[in-house]
């Protein structure tokens, strides 16, 4: 594969140096402020390339310490010389040269100059390698009078880092732009590789930078700085119009595999390459990536929900979604919406039998959702009232239930609460007077850590939707994030007694459970999912529940399902839902 | 030596002479005094006996007789009696801490069909345990414990810390124990609750065992008793890991097996009273007959039986290593199955009375019901039914090799589990 690249790089230097087009006529004015620009620079005359013949510098061998050039002897202090290209640079005519010399992770540039037979050395500019990279190979080319074009490639632990620079002569060697793309940090990120080339691609007379970010997995992309008058501007079309193309072609794909090929590449190189992600590999002259102008690295996840989406995947759907909207970004949350309005829904028989009510009485009315162990309904709010089911019909009344819908199987403590902050996720427990179900008057209440802390959690930011209570099952309470789920062990008083675990993927839950989203068997859980309900079922495919009454994006607030698993109830917007299933 | 000397010695060893030429009993010691006697029991007629089969055979009313109860008198162990052990039982592994096998219950007569079958993610090596109102306790290998009730309906699934080799008890009020590889002891009531859990050294391999008291034994690294409360009475902790299941004997003993190849016999207050070597490593349980004898089953294939003072009584000899924890029927023949792939019988003086091959190594121990039929599992995916004289009733095929031991319902359901993950439940 090097010798591939360092094929091309040959090929790119002869189509130089065969000659430009449009170097004979006068530069087209091209207007200013087209992408970024670099510090001011002197302008130097337009190079007369065609009558120029490249110069490729030599490879040395291994461990190359002395070389004469330069009319005497220059001895590396520390390290090896790799590559020396012999050439004026001061134009006294006499024979200087440009080295590459390593030393452990550095790479430097240096410039040997003979004047008047004393040998000077001074640094032109450096590189700096990660722990672990050792050069590999390397070349060095004058292409022009004034430009010499370098490029560089490491070995490191996880792949291969490659670095290129374009140096001017005039009016003495100075590196004019360099970019240096870093090994992957560990083996799943995919190799890329940097190959440049000088060519003049706004035909003004003066040599552009055009560099190709390649790699096996992902298509090419060519970035370009122009050789301005101010400096050197990269035209900003890409690498924006290689990422949406991805997008797009991710986007419209249907099957599992290609909306994952999709996500694989873009997220390969908006990783590597943008300043948007959250650690670009790419530099140029020492600032992180190049701005992309959207979060491309997000966008490639969300074809990954719905890939996970399509394959049926539920559990890591949830999970993954949940993390992407907590960033906050409209568009990403609107790229997920549009996952989920196009995963494939059954329909069941709903009636809506209430309205809910538009204020804050809202949240207690949809904290408080539950079916009894005798199938009836239970809406906690200001009064409490209990629906129940004969030929189709519902009847509401009123009842004294102050209960919660997590219970302990005696009804001797509940669950009132969840309380979520950067020390941990903490149930709050209250005992309750088992005769009415209503929290004892003078109990005493306990927390009762359900998760560990939220590493990324900051202070003072609010946390993240993450552990929630299940239920509560004998052997104490049953939390869930996602896919996760976690047993918090009680003692028959509710205190702790045990350290918690999670379980593996498809263990079942400990039960009889007792919780408003799962049956009392803990066979079927529930899960409210953008603009749908999902069940999950031991044994069985998930369902995705949906009406068409709904609308296009629904909010679901909440969701119960009977004990027996025959019922469901779904606050939906405004309205309240019941089914059977 | 002068003839009046030897002319001593032989009127001293007389009564040593004429019992040992005399009676072919196996299971009482020779004595001069009731001194020499351990226990309870007295020296009559040369021999030690316990004091009240003594005035049973002649005809006279029990001297004072004990409720069977131990009392600990000065640091002393006294007692007023046998040590008194509960009745066959299903709450425990083997029916109960003398490891007999038997059962209160009837079982199958003829091939018995599935009635339902509760699955888990993970083998199940422990043998089923029932509870006072016939609900099926068992924990796998996939750290599930699991109570079952007799019409096939789960009860309660608890997931524990750590993975369940061995059978739960169960006492008369419900609690059940269980104890698992990552060594926590959990008790639970019948709701599944927890009550209490404890740790113990080293991983539990092994059943627990409950006696009357409600004093669990738990063998680990070392033998440790606790309290219905999960409170330690004592730790007699070993050098290797023991995954013999204890026993308990009448005389106040506390038994099991080690990999060293030894027999270790405790006080109930954790102390050493004798070690025995019988060859080669035990990891099976021992069991002990209504007679007081201790029979123990080792890796070479020896049956060997003890009395109570660890002496041996008699050795017969397998042809495969022996896993299985000797089960004693009701005519007092001892039965046990090992890696041989057969079943052998013997009587309380070691002669074989019969070996029955089966299609597969046994590592299961074999229950016996209320009609002395046997029951056991093998390696060849079967389940056994077994006549007292031997011979093979009936052959089910569960579907996946039986290690575990079968447990006997009041109806005559077998309950059993196997390597497939599920319990079975066959009449």
């Amino acid at each position: 594969m090097n010798a591939h690249w360092l094929g091309l790089v040959a090929c790119l230097l002869l189509v130089l140096g065969s000659g430009c087009d449009g170097c004979n006529r006068p530069p087209e004015p091209v207007p200013f402020g087209k992408g970024r620009t670099d510090e001011p620079d002197p302008q130097s005359e337009p190079e007369t390339k065609a009558e120029f013949t490249p110069k490729r510098g030599t490879v040395l061998d291994p461990g190359t310490r002395d070389l004469v050039v330069a009319g005497g002897r220059y001895t590396a202090p520390r390290g090896a010389i790799h590559l020396a290209l012999r050439l004026d640079l001061d134009g006294d005519e006499d024979e200087d040269a440009l080295l590459v010399v390593s030393h452990e992770t550095a790479l430097t540039l240096v410039a040997v100059k003979n004047d008047r037979g004393v040998l000077s050395t001074s640094n032109v500019g450096s590189f700096q390698m990660q722990e672990g990279c050792l050069y590999h190979e390397g070349s060095i080319e004058q292409v022009a009078p004034d430009n010499v074009v370098l490029g560089l490639q490491a070995k490191c632990p996880f792949g291969d880092a490659s670095a290129t620079a374009m140096i001017t002569l005039v009016p003495s060697p100075r590196i004019r732009k360099k970019l240096w793309l870093e090994a992957p940090s560990e083996g799943s990120e995919p190799p890329l590789q940097l190959v440049a080339s000088s060519v003049d691609r706004d035909e003004d007379g003066h040599l552009d930078l055009v560099v190709a970010v390649l790699g096996e997995l992902t298509p090419p992309v060519e970035l370009v700085w122009l050789n301005r008058p101010g400096g050197f501007s990269l035209v900003d079309d890409e690498p924006k119009t290689t990422l949406e193309g991805l997008f797009e072609t991710g986007r419209s794909a249907k099957e599992a595999d290609l909306l994952l090929d999709s996500a694989a590449r873009l997220r390969a190189l908006s990783s590597a390459l943008c300043r948007e992600a959250s650690s670009p590999r790419l530099r140029v002259d020492e600032a992180p990536g190049i701005p992309c102008g959207r979060d491309y690295v997000g966008l490639a996840e969300t074809l990954r929900v719905a890939a996970l989406l399509e394959a049926r995947r539920f559990d890591e759907a949830i999970q993954l979604d949940r993390e992407l909207r907590d960033r906050g970004d409209r568009a990403i949350v609107a790229e997920l919406d549009r996952a989920w309005g196009a995963v494939r829904s059954a329909r069941i028989p709903l009636k809506r039998i209430a309205d809910a009510p538009r204020d804050a009485a809202l949240d207690e009315w949809t904290a408080g959702l539950g079916f009894d162990d005798e199938g009836g309904l239970i809406l906690r709010g200001l009064l409490t009232q209990r629906f129940t089911f004969q030929g189709g019909e519902a009847k509401s009344e009123i009842i004294l239930d102050r209960g919660l819908p997590i219970t302990d199987l005696e009804g001797r403590f509940a669950v009132e609460s969840v309380v979520r902050d950067c020390a941990s996720v903490r149930a709050r427990i209250i005992p309750l007077d088992p005769s009415t179900g209503a929290p004892r008057q003078g109990g005493l209440r306990r927390e009762v850590e359900i998760a560990p802390p939220d590493e990324e959690c900051e202070r003072g930011a609010s946390a993240p939707r993450t552990w929630e209570v299940l239920g509560w099952t004998p052997q104490g309470l049953v939390a869930r994030n996602g896919a996760r789920r976690r047993v918090i062990p009680l003692s028959i008083d509710a205190e702790p007694s045990g350290e918690p675990f999670e379980l593996g993927d498809d263990e079942p839950l400990p039960s009889p459970i007792v919780g408003p989203h799962v049956t009392r068997d803990g066979s079927t859980v529930l899960d409210s999912v953008p603009g749908a309900v999902l069940l999950l079922r031991e044994g069985a495919a998930p369902a995705v529940l949906r009406d068409e009454s709904w609308g296009d994006s629904p909010t679901i607030r909440t969701a119960a399902i009977s004990p027996d698993g025959k019922r469901i109830a779904i606050v939906v917007d405004a309205g309240l839902y019941v089914g059977s299933l | 030596m002068s003839f009046s000397r030897v002319s001593a010695a032989l009127l001293l060893s007389a009564p040593l002479l004429v019992s040992g030429c005399g009676q072919a009993s196996t299971h009482s010691t020779p004595c001069l005094s009731d001194t020499e006697c351990q226990g309870a029991r007295i020296c009559h007629e040369g021999r030690c006996r316990y004091e009240a089969e003594v005035l049973a055979e002649l005809g006279l009313a029990p001297d004072g007789g004990g409720d069977g109860s131990v009392a600990i008198v000065d640091g002393e162990t006294s007692r007023e009696g046998p040590y008194v052990l509960p009745s066959p039982t299903e709450q425990g592994f083997m029916g109960g801490p003398m490891h007999t096998g038997r059962s209160p219950h009837r079982g199958p007569e003829t091939t018995p069909s599935v009635r339902f079958r509760v699955q888990t993610g993970g083998r199940i090596a422990a043998s089923p345990v029932l509870g006072p109102d016939g609900t099926v306790y068992v924990g796998s290998l996939d750290r599930t414990f699991l109570a079952v009730s007799p019409d096939g309906k789960l009860r309660f699934r608890h997931r524990a810390s750590g993975r369940i080799y061995g059978a739960a008890a169960v006492s008369e009020s419900g609690t059940i124990f269980f104890g698992a590889d990552d060594g926590f002891v959990t008790a639970l009531n019948p709701l599944g609750q927890i009550l209490w859990r404890k740790r113990v050294k080293g991983s539990i391999d092994a059943a627990l065992t409950l006696d009357h008291d409600g004093r669990l034994y738990v063998a680990a690294d070392g033998l440790f008793a606790l309290d219905e409360r999960g409170n330690e009475i004592f730790a007699y902790e070993t050098a290797s890991h023991i995954r013999s299941t204890p026993a308990l004997h009448p005389e106040g003993l506390v038994l099991f097996g080690t990999p060293e190849g030894t027999v270790v016999a405790l006080d109930l207050r954790g102390k050493l009273v004798w070690e025995t070597a019988v060859g080669s490593s035990v990891v099976g349980s021992v069991s002990v007959t209504p007679e007081g004898t201790i029979v123990v089953g080792t890796s070479l294939g020896h049956v060997v039986a003890l009395d109570a003072l660890g002496r041996e009584i008699f050795r017969v000899s397998t042809r495969g290593e022996i896993r299985a924890t000797p089960a004693v029927a009701l005519d007092g023949k001892i039965l046990v199955g090992s890696y041989d792939q057969r079943i052998h019988g013997m009587n309380e003086r070691g002669e074989v009375l019969f070996t029955t091959e089966v299609t597969g190594r046994v590592r299961s121990s074999i229950r016996i019901d209320a009609e002395g039929r046997g029951y056991f599992g093998a390696q060849d995916g079967l389940l056994y039914g077994l006549s007292p004289d031997g011979s093979i009733l009936f052959r089910v095929n569960v579907g996946a090799d039986v290690d575990s031991t079968p447990a006997i319902g009041a109806d005559g359901t077998l309950y059993v589990g196997a390597d497939d993950g599920a319990l079975h439940a066959l009449r």
